[in-house]
């Protein structure tokens, strides 16, 4: 499935008026980031079950979701520096999305140098369950940080940002 | 976007879904193996 969707990506999809072969980035980078944040979403409901039942289990898919999410959201984030060298003449800027994509990413490192830090099981895993919760404050705001605040990062879904660059033309 | 630019994004994101949703299945396993470890290494030291 991996192999034919690079296939497609590099044979398939015709390459971008404005922005030529660095636009094929955009099919990684977004599905990527999504995926990231789907999953410290299933860290968040997994940490709600685990508060509710008490059930160890859920403690388990709550940690294996964030340690995923954390690795799919880094390669969002290089792969959206490598695509803003040629967009944005930098490998890296301050803007908003990429500023708040850096604090989930850091939330979710520090969630496991929480557990790290707590010996006993059960309070660990209930410390975690409510700093899984609590840190997904973070990922709504990353996703909305692009349609709220004034920013250079274009927008996939939705209305498109006029100043952007880098939007598919 | 084109039509086939939607097609190749909309693939490429079900199949990094897929391939987060194999490998958290698996990490899950793992975890449970985990557990199941310590709880013998406990049950051994009593």
């Amino acid at each position: 499935m991996f192999i034919i969707a690079v296939g497609m990506v590099f044979f398939y999809a015709p390459t971008e008026a404005v922005m030529g072969n660095v636009q094929k980035v955009f099919y990684f980078h977004v599905a990527a980031a999504w995926v990231g944040m789907l999953g410290f979403m299933a860290a968040g409901v997994a940490g709600i079950a685990y508060l509710r039942k008490n059930d160890r289990k859920w403690d388990i898919v709550s940690m294996a979701a964030v340690e995923l999410s954390l690795v799919f959201f880094f390669i969002a984030i290089v792969l959206g520096s490598i695509w803003a060298r040629p967009a944005w003449n930098t490998w890296w800027t301050w803007d908003p999305r990429l500023t708040t994509a850096t604090v989930v990413e850091l939330v979710y490192a520090a969630y496991l140098l929480l557990r790290q830090g707590i010996d006993e099981p059960d309070k660990r895993a209930r410390f975690g369950a409510v700093y899984t919760i609590v840190g997904f404050i973070s990922v709504p705001l990353t996703f909305l940080s692009i349609r709220l605040l004034r920013t250079i990062h274009p927008v996939v879904v939705g209305d498109n940002n006029p100043e952007a660059e880098g939007a598919s033309a | 976007m084109t039509a086939p630019m939607r097609l190749t994004f909309f693939f490429s994101l079900i199949t990094f879904s897929f391939v987060f949703v194999t490998l958290l299945w698996h990490r899950i396993r793992l975890g449970k193996l985990a557990e199941k470890v310590e709880q013998l290494r406990l049950k051994l030291s009593v």
